[in-house]
């Protein structure tokens, strides 16, 4: 019996495959919502209140 | 093990020549009828809280209001939906394909993870242990059981979405399917993965704080399970992944349910199907990036991320709506106008079948979530704009009109056809159905109307008394405000009376409709390897 | 058919389909042009955010009190309703600090009309909604995390601070909904 997939173009097949689709569909969010997220609270926004008190002078110190 | 070991477990539809397993009914059984339970719980919640918001009426003391809130949204967006989209799930792979579906024993025990996840988290609510509302945001803490049930709900939601995407494979393998997926089933496989998501960022939210929540007597102090603090905004990043990409489930599944009604009430066909599957492919790629549009005002965050994120990635995913904005009705007008209703521009609109649940119930669904509470959505997520609507009424005006007037309201149209065609039971109270779906779109429209522009003026979400009558000082709100809220109450009772006739029809018919005999038939895998 | 299996069905779009898709794609490009430049006006969600803990926020906010706070006639410091009245430096002076708790702003802020106020804002336990009535502008405030707005009045007048994130409640009087608080917009 033919394989029913012959003469599909590679976009056909690559909308066909599930694992692609949930590779991309877990990828996707999981880079740009959730790692950049915890990039974003924990590495890049990660200034602390105590030195910029001492660095603008106020109320400096605990 | 063979695969026509199954072939006595089928039976034929008569009305759509569909190859059902009927075991797998039994589950979609199973699924369909507790989902109803739990709307039911949200619905008596719903009209309470309501007729609280009426300041005139202010029904509920303050203790109830907070917990029924609580209550209400738990049991409405995440027991009701879910169990429905299991139910969907397991109709999408095994009956649409004409397949077996794979694990009985398996799709059993997901549900009783299911069901223990919900009972136990009802009843951690209702005896007051968790009021904290469906987000749970730390530091606020609920009994250790509410999580540990939410938890275990996940877990076996999350099973059975794998358990469908193993079902696809076995179909195509055992050779009962052969080919592309049908655009229904590919609609619900974007929303199953879009779930796997959901439910893996869930547990990456609520593990920690169930660790957190237990006490020192349980987890003492030195040791590593031991969790002192939960970072609150690593929690609502985390939670939103949950959160609202739980909403995204419900939009696609929505949309492939939109394509099916379509289709069983007016023959519609998707006009292009490359066009709608790049669309739901669309959604994969960006739609679980717009839950930061419940960060857009927090601190720690910044606004590239926000942008980027909040754009669903430069609109990609609104693109795909827009798609399904145009070939739904693009489907619906060829498949009316080759009927011959060519009159005029709009002949096969009004003729369309309107007293036909199914179509009404799609065609005020389409307009009520694409129209309104899409629209909304995007409206809100936009920064600037989310600086003077963040935690205003404006935010469950908005998701109402997308949870209830949209999904809801489709899973209701789609039940009248489940009950008979899956389930096997002639509908009761059917003539009442055609009414249920109008009595619930009016109702609900006005009570997002009247939320939203309660929220325009100012008005807090899930706050008792706008009127701070116990507080040192008072808020003069605009004094339409209060006119507003009344018809939140009004909406509800109209939309509760809906919601009670939908589960009056369901539960009267699923249990004492009259039985349509199944036509049992043997099935074999049509497409196996060596097949005649 | 949605429910049926198409053959080869990754074909071109029609006329009507590329239109469509042309006119969803710039409606969408443009869009999504009008966020960034939308965050080139002048009134956007601040980034500037400091870690702290409750404590040290606390500390910091007494002290700010403790110099700012208005006193009357006789040099007895002034309270309404029993939160302190604080006269805000301008940002050029120094820093304000607003604290939010379960279940009350502190302290009353006094602004003067056209200036501009750095205000550090956290909360000493639950998650809070910081929601200025009536001009409806609303932030998160959480514990250990300070969030520093920028902001300038432009009109004389009393505002209101509403909690609009649900922090629990123990009885009538104390609760999330008779969480408020006070700014005061002075010439």
């Amino acid at each position: 019996m033919s394989d029913s997939n012959d003469g599909v173009s590679l976009g056909q097949k690559m909308m066909d495959n599930i694992f692609f689709l949930l590779a991309i569909g877990i990828a996707f969010p999981g880079i740009f919502y959730f790692a950049w997220g915890l990039l974003e609270i924990f590495l890049f926004n990660n200034k602390q209140l105590s030195d910029y008190l001492i660095q603008t002078g106020q109320f400096g110190g605990k | 093990m063979s695969a026509t070991d199954f072939s006595d477990q089928f039976r034929t539809c008569q009305t759509t020549g569909l190859k059902v397993h009927r075991p797998a009914q039994r589950l979609i059984w199973i699924n369909a009828v507790s989902a109803v339970v739990f709307l039911l719980i949200g619905g008596v919640m719903a009209i309470l809280i309501a007729l609280t918001k009426w300041q005139a009426i202010h029904l509920l003391e303050q203790d109830l209001f907070y917990r029924f809130v609580t209550a209400h949204g738990t049991n409405m967006l995440v027991f009701w939906i879910v169990f429905f989209e299991m139910a969907g799930l397991i109709f999408g792979s095994a009956v649409v394909l004409g397949s077996r579906f794979p694990g009985i024993a398996f799709g059993w025990f997901n549900w009783g993870l299911m069901i223990t996840g919900a009972v136990m988290v009802n009843v951690m609510m209702f005896t007051g242990k968790a009021d904290v509302m469906f987000t749970a945001y730390p530091p606020l803490k609920a009994h250790p059981l509410f999580y540990l049930g939410i938890i275990l709900f996940a877990v076996g939601a999350l099973l059975y979405c794998f358990q469908f995407l193993y079902a696809l494979v076995i179909a195509k393998k055992e050779g009962w399917h052969k080919g592309s997926l049908p655009l229904f089933t590919f609609g619900l496989l974007t929303a199953a993965i879009i779930a796997i998501w959901t439910l893996l960022s869930g547990a990456i939210a609520f593990v920690p704080t169930f660790l957190w929540s237990l006490p020192k007597t349980i987890i003492p102090d030195g040791s590593f399970l031991r969790i002192n603090q939960v970072d609150p905004e690593f929690f609502r990043i985390a939670f939103w992944g949950f959160g609202h990409s739980a909403q995204q489930i419900n939009l696609a599944a929505t949309v492939a349910i939109w394509y099916l009604l379509a289709h069983l009430t007016t023959g519609a066909k998707p006009v292009n199907q490359k066009m709608c599957r790049i669309a739901f492919v669309l959604y994969l790629l960006g739609i679980n990036l717009g839950s930061v549009h419940h960060n857009l005002v927090d601190p720690g965050l910044s606004a590239t991320y926000r942008i980027f994120n909040t754009s669903y990635l430069f609109y990609a995913a609104v693109i795909g709506s827009l798609i399904h904005a145009f070939s739904l009705p693009a489907a619906v007008e060829t498949a009316q106008r080759s009927k011959g209703l060519t009159r005029g521009l709009f002949e096969w609109l009004t003729k369309a079948p309107w007293s036909h649940p199914g179509f009404s119930g799609f065609a005020l669904s389409f307009v009520i979530f694409g129209f309104l509470g899409g629209v909304t959505g995007v409206i809100l997520s936009v920064e600037q704009l989310n600086m003077v609507s963040h935690n205003t009424l404006r935010v469950p005006g908005h998701f109402h009109m997308t949870v209830v007037g949209g999904t809801t309201l489709a899973f209701m149209a789609l039940t009248y056809y489940v009950i008979p065609l899956v389930l096997q039971r002639k509908l009761i109270g059917e003539k009442l159905a055609v009414y249920q779906t109008y009595i619930f779109a009016v109702g609900i429209t006005i009570v997002s109307a009247g939320m939203t522009f309660a929220g325009i003026m100012g008005a807090p979400r899930r706050h008792y008394d706008i009127e701070m009558s116990n507080a040192v000082f008072q808020f003069p709100y605009a004094t339409a405000i209060k006119p507003m809220l009344s018809l939140v109450g009004i909406g509800a009772i109209i939309a509760a009376t809906g919601l009670f006739i939908f589960i009056g029809i369901a539960v009267l018919s699923v249990f004492f409709g009259e039985k349509i005999e199944p036509k049992v038939e043997k099935h074999v895998p049509p497409h196996a390897a060596g097949a005649a | 058919m949605p429910l049926e299996t198409p053959e080869k069905w990754y074909k071109p779009f029609n006329r009507e389909e590329r239109i469509w898709m042309a006119i969803i794609l710039v409606w969408g490009f443009i869009m999504f042009l009008m966020m960034p430049l939308g965050h080139l006006g002048k009134q956007n969600v601040s980034s500037e955010t400091y870690k702290t803990t409750p404590d040290e926020f606390r500390k910091t906010a007494d002290k700010f009190i403790e110099k700012y706070q208005v006193r009357d006639k006789d040099g007895k410091r002034v309270f309404r309703k029993g939160i302190a009245v604080v006269e805000a430096p301008e940002k050029e002076k120094g820093d304000a600090f607003l604290v939010a708790r379960s279940w009350q702003y502190y302290p009353i802020l006094v602004l003067r009309k056209n200036k501009t106020y750095r205000i550090h804002m956290s909360s000493l336990d639950l998650q809070h909604g910081f929601s200025l009535q009536p001009q409806n502008l609303n932030f998160q405030l959480l514990p250990y995390y300070d969030f520093v707005i920028t902001m300038s009045p432009t009109e004389t007048g009393t505002s209101y601070l509403i909690c609009n994130e649900y922090c629990g409640y123990v009885s009538k009087v104390q609760a999330h909904d008779t969480m408020i608080g006070q700014i005061i917009v002075k010439e």
